[in-house]
């Protein structure tokens, strides 16, 4: 039989799982393939979404380096994601640890249960109660403490002074203990074998030792996952802020998913906006690649 | 092998006495100072949310920070239930069939990728998983364009049919990675028995995945849950709004009937707490496991 004629019966015998498969692909064929190549196409044309899209080359992505909101909302998201990753691989760690050093295995599943029960309340609840926590005098729910500790010098209109506004941003979520991260990196902890934990115990390593020498090390794999996770999520997601502040006051809070949807939507600019979309694709796939590359060939095993 | 940890997780947890029952240099007491100041803080927002959602405009107005009598708990409770209810409704049923939907068109390929061999499998697979690196964000507006053109605006389905394919890559390497950790002999007798393809898809593997399947569905109906630009812009129809589309607006219509606010949040955050206390067990080994190590 001929090479061909062997695909050819291989193919009919397998047509069924093709079969399986067709929904699957037709779904991302539809839903994922076809609106992501398209962004890429009208990203270098002018279109306003009504009409036929125009191709201008690169003149979207020049109009980005000179549009000083779009500048402001990259400073912005950086900080924003420096913030991010910083709590994300402390609080959440630290609660793990806490959890993990009690004795008592009832106290270990209830402080568990308790810390990740947030993650029942919807996204766009926990943002409205922190908006309204943030919220002007008399109401506002940190200006009330405020006052009634008598530190009235230190009430601000938290989300409305363009000065503050993206230290309220970075505060909203206090203590920052991420129940999904905390998970993480509480079944690391469990994974790391009794053998370890006795060794270091008859090496008389003191809790402080055995967290720094054995339990951060054998974390690396989390620490890792929960980077990217964050970088990928931190600059696609604009809902919170679009509740929050809106990118407001003025752009103090803008970020770049604000501004692709504002000037989509708002102002009919959809190429513009499209343009936008692929920087931060690139963005993305710079960042992610560089973690790889940082964060490669040290698996640690003890 | 994201099976597999369930059972590593049992097995740390019983050489756990062994290794506790030597002193330690923190005691319990002071772990636990630290714990319940963490729960305290982290808790309180919906602390506060529950208390104010009991109470009277004046009420809130005179004691801000303590629990007021008399309650007004079925007054703002009924007004926040007639205008949520809709939206609660619409989620449910967007979320019911986006599951369904979804455990189907997954399960089906990750059978096939990890029980079988044929032609272009790999290059298949490949083109599957790269989505993974192709954020949501960047179809978002194509995407709307795309929907306006086929006449979805506005209906069930401008959601039902994009959350059905979006995290397939994500889902399909995870139930494949456990599809794979399967046994063969179990297919092989299943075989002998006269078994189909098909037949050991549902016979064989679909049970056996119960757990795994719980999980992934309970994290898609939480991203459905939690889903706000994409009904923003698709559903200009308020009869036809999910529920976080619905507060988004909602907080606006009730200028000062803050205890109703509060309580529509409450009434919101319901259907999640009851799944999750179904499926939490499952969920916390299934989260982490599925995540670190498929």
């Amino acid at each position: 039989m001929n090479p061909a004629q062997n695909l050819w019966s291989e193919l009919r015998k397998s047509w069924h799982l093709y079969l399986f498969l067709a929904p699957t692909f037709a779904f991302i064929l539809i839903f994922r393939y076809y609106p992501a190549g398209s962004a890429v196409f009208h990203a270098f044309t002018r279109w306003n979404g009504a009409g036929i899209a125009t191709w201008v080359g690169l003149e979207n992505f020049q109009t980005l380096l000179t549009d000083f909101i779009f500048v402001a909302s990259l400073k912005n998201i950086g900080i924003i994601l420096a913030a991010a990753l910083v709590k994300v691989l402390i609080f959440p760690m630290l609660a793990a640890e806490f959890i993990f050093n009690l004795r008592s295995e009832r106290g270990q599943y209830w402080y568990r249960f308790l810390l990740i029960l947030p993650i029942v309340v919807p996204g766009i609840v926990v943002t409205l109660v922190w908006r309204f926590i943030m919220g002007p005098r008399p109401l506002g729910v940190l200006n009330a403490l405020l006052e009634l500790l008598g530190l009235t010098e230190w009430q601000h209109a938290w989300l409305a002074d363009p000065k503050i506004a993206l230290i309220a941003v970075l505060l909203v979520g206090f203590p920052w203990i991420d129940a999904i991260a905390m998970l993480i990196y509480y079944a690391g902890l469990q994974n790391i074998s009794g053998d370890v934990l006795d060794a270091s115990k008859i090496d008389g390593a003191s809790i402080w030792e055995r967290v720094m020498r054995v339990d951060l090390p054998l974390l690396f794999g989390q620490f890792k996952l929960l980077i990217i996770i964050t970088t990928i999520f931190t600059l696609q997601n604009f809902g919170g802020m679009l509740v929050l502040t809106n990118g407001g006051p003025g752009y103090a809070t803008m970020v770049p998913g604000l501004w692709m949807y504002q000037r989509a939507f708002l102002a009919d600019r959809f190429g513009y906006a499209s343009a936008i979309g692929v920087v931060l694709l690139v963005a993305m796939l710079t960042l992610t690649w560089i973690n790889n590359k940082l964060l490669k060939e040290t698996d640690v095993t003890y | 092998m994201s099976t597999i940890s369930t059972s590593e997780t049992a097995s740390a947890l019983s050489l756990r006495p062994s290794r506790t029952r030597q002193p330690r240099h923190i005691s319990d007491f002071v772990v636990s100072v630290v714990l319940v100041l963490l729960v305290i803080l982290t808790l309180y927002p919906f602390v506060f949310m529950v208390i104010t959602s009991t109470k009277s405009y004046s009420q809130f107005l005179h004691s801000y920070w303590i629990p007021a009598w008399p309650p007004h708990i079925v007054e703002n409770y009924v007004a926040a239930w007639n205008q949520i209810r809709g939206y609660l409704i619409n989620t449910i049923y967007v979320g019911v069939l986006t599951v369904v939907g979804f455990l189907f068109t997954t399960t089906l390929a990750a059978f096939v990728f990890a029980r079988f061999r044929f032609p272009g499998k790999e290059l298949l697979f490949g083109s599957l998983m790269i989505l993974m690196m192709i954020p949501q964000i960047l179809q978002l507006i194509p995407a709307f364009m795309w929907v306006r053109k086929l006449q979805l605006l506005n209906t069930y389905w401008v959601l039902i049919l994009p959350y059905i394919a979006g995290g397939q890559a994500y889902a399909v390497f995870i139930l494949r990675t456990f599809f794979s950790s399967l046994p063969q002999g179990l297919f092989d007798a299943a075989r002998i028995d006269g078994a189909r393809d098909f037949q050991t898809y549902y016979m064989v593997a679909l049970p056996l995945s119960k757990g795994i399947l719980a999980t992934l569905a309970i994290l898609r109906v939480q991203q459905v849950w939690n889903d706000l630009i994409w009904p923003l812009i698709t559903l200009a129809d308020d009869s036809k709004r999910t529920i976080t589309v619905g507060l988004y607006y909602f907080q606006g219509e009730t200028q000062t009937q803050y205890g109703a606010m509060f309580a529509g949040y409450l009434i919101a955050s319901v259907p999640l707490f009851l799944l999750f206390l179904v499926g939490m067990k499952q969920f916390m080994a299934g989260v982490t496991s599925g995540a670190i190590k498929a």
